[in-house]
């Protein structure tokens, strides 16, 4: 029995496009984990990553009408979603919830109320507190690099993207892309270094 | 292969970027060296350890609450204004009532009057109308007084004025059609000087759409955000990451000079700009914004498309800037300042279709 083929982003695109606001459901169906979770190691906070995850679809919404094609939707969507955070991470708000130490639940955009931090495995129940620890050592030693090469090594190896597509996400060259994975791993090498 | 080598590459290595020949000389360099072979491990263990980390997925209900502010920020906020928003434009009432009395004051000068002048102005037994080409031609110069040279500048705004439809007028509007007409030759002359300006090709079938991005300034700048943007389509060049203000802004810029990457010196952002894509940042600089992307398949060309980010305190300015590239196509919205009604904390988007010349 063979698999339905998923139907492509670009087909989604245009049936919005052309007026079809579901196919704006499926898309961010198709990528709201992945966008979420960017989103989550760009910025090492729940309710920062729902929110900028959130403002990063409603972007896409208000300019998809607008897209060419001139790159993989994917791309495109990964780029704003980068540019969203970097935003984020140089606001006021957020520099100051950073300082702030957090001793109550949150409440978030949407009005829930939360209490997630820096690996906080709530959407997996799995997580053990060993490896809860683990990971968020890591995640602070990500949160710790520098803006531009934190993108860089989250796109690659986090997510798993090729140094062209980073490149394209990023709009920097791939020997800059390279250079930038390559002194972000050397700090990460010199942060985790007998911590886990 | 040597120590330095390896360890310049060993990324490349862990990440299987390295060709078969290159991969066999890695290996065994780090078969023989303990440093360069610790150096490895330490990078792969980094590498794996990143991937390793567990994925977080959106929280439930994450598409419904997209709904929900798309909904709220697209309500409209006062049910009058929705007479003036067949297309989602939100007007507010003074504006609307200015624009109405600038167009029927725009019909009663253009339609009502001439029609009036022709018909009861002019007295009786004088010549009842005078053309545009007739009260020109007396002045002494003719068309065949420069023909040997071959058609000049000045020829063709005459040769225009000829084949235009000749207009009536009456003794009262001449001065005003006289003007008109001065200020039609101006232009002319303007435009055939930028047509003959070196180095720029200025011949573009399709508009450029820019897409604009308007944000409320707040007390902290940062608090801004930026909307979509197209990245380069494969085979194109994009400027973004050497571009001056994908990464900081005009007040970055000046605040704290030019950054390591990215901007350029201060010397060079007030040098007179040499492209058109130098231009338009340095335009999009002085109104305090920022390009956000652009796409251009020649640095010497016309963009093929770009975002900007302006606050909204400088659109006008910005705008009476980006008029000087070519004819403009802008929104109402725009046009008639109703943008500053609707520029959310979120802000909001306008797209411009500008000529360039």
């Amino acid at each position: 029995m063979s698999r339905e083929k998923p139907t492509p982003d670009s087909e989604h695109v245009r049936a919005f496009q052309e007026g079809g606001k579901k196919s704006f459901d499926e898309l961010v169906i198709r990528y709201q984990d992945r966008v979420f979770n960017i989103c989550y190691r760009m910025l090492g906070n729940i309710d920062d990553a729902n929110d900028c995850a959130q403002d990063t679809f409603i972007k896409v919404y208000r300019s998809l009408a607008g897209f060419r094609f001139r790159s993989s939707f994917s791309t495109w969507l990964y780029r704003i979603a980068v540019n969203t955070c970097k935003n984020r991470l140089v606001s006021s708000a957020y520099r100051r919830n950073r300082s702030m130490v957090r001793i109550n639940g949150s409440t978030n955009r949407d009005g829930e109320e939360r209490s997630m931090e820096i690996g906080d495995c709530t959407h997996t129940p799995n997580g053990t507190f060993e490896r809860r620890e683990r990971e968020a050592v890591i995640q602070e030693a990500i949160s710790s690099l520098p803006e531009d090469q934190r993108t860089v090594v989250v796109l690659r190896d986090v997510e798993g993207l090729a140094y062209e597509e980073i490149a394209e996400v990023t709009g920097l060259n791939l020997g800059t892309v390279k250079s930038r994975i390559a002194r972000a791993r050397e700090r990460l090498k010199e942060k985790l270094k007998g911590q886990i | 292969m040597k120590h330095r080598h390896v360890l310049h590459i060993l990324n490349d290595y862990v990440d299987g970027l390295l060709e078969e020949e290159m991969k066999a000389a890695v290996e065994k360099h780090l078969a023989a060296c303990h440093s360069c072979r610790e150096e490895f491990e330490h990078l792969r263990s980094v590498r794996e350890k990143i991937g390793q980390l567990h994925r977080v997925s959106a929280p439930p209900g994450f598409l419904q609450n997209i709904h929900r502010r798309l909904e709220t920020e697209q309500r409209p906020r006062f049910s009058f204004r929705t007479l003036f928003t067949p297309l989602h434009i939100r007007v507010p009432a003074g504006i609307a009532a200015l624009a109405t009395a600038a167009i029927a004051l725009i019909f009663v000068l253009n339609v009502m009057a001439p029609r009036m002048g022709t018909r009861e102005m002019v007295p009786k037994g004088a010549p009842e109308t005078e053309t545009l080409v007739g009260r020109e031609a007396p002045s002494g110069e003719s068309l065949e007084m420069t023909a040997g040279a071959g058609p000049s500048e000045e020829d063709e705004a005459l040769k225009e004025k000829k084949d235009r439809p000749e207009r009536q007028v009456t003794a009262g509007q001449e001065k005003v059609l006289e003007e008109e007409d001065k200020m039609e030759d101006l232009l002319a002359a303007s435009a055939s000087a930028k047509r003959a300006e070196p180095g720029i090709v200025r011949e573009q079938a399709e508009p450029v759409e820019i897409s604009l991005l308007l944000y409320k300034e707040k007390g902290d700048r940062s608090d801004r955000e930026v909307f979509g943007e197209e990245t380069r389509a494969g085979g194109m060049k994009s400027r973004s990451a050497e571009m001056l203000a994908l990464e900081t802004d005009a007040a970055d810029y000046m605040a704290e000079g030019p950054p390591v990457e990215g901007p350029p010196a201060e010397g060079e952002m007030s040098a007179a700009p040499d492209t058109i894509i130098s231009s338009i940042e340095h335009v999009v600089l002085a109104a305090g914004g920022r390009v956000v992307s652009l796409e251009y398949i020649d640095e010497g060309e016309i963009p093929q498309s770009m975002v900007v980010e302006i606050p909204i305190h400088a659109v006008d300015a910005f705008i009476d800037d980006l008029m000087q590239f070519g004819e403009t196509d802008l929104p109402k919205e725009i046009r008639t300042g109703a943008y500053r009604g609707q520029i959310t904390d979120d802000g909001e988007a306008f797209s411009i279709k500008i000529y360039f010349e």
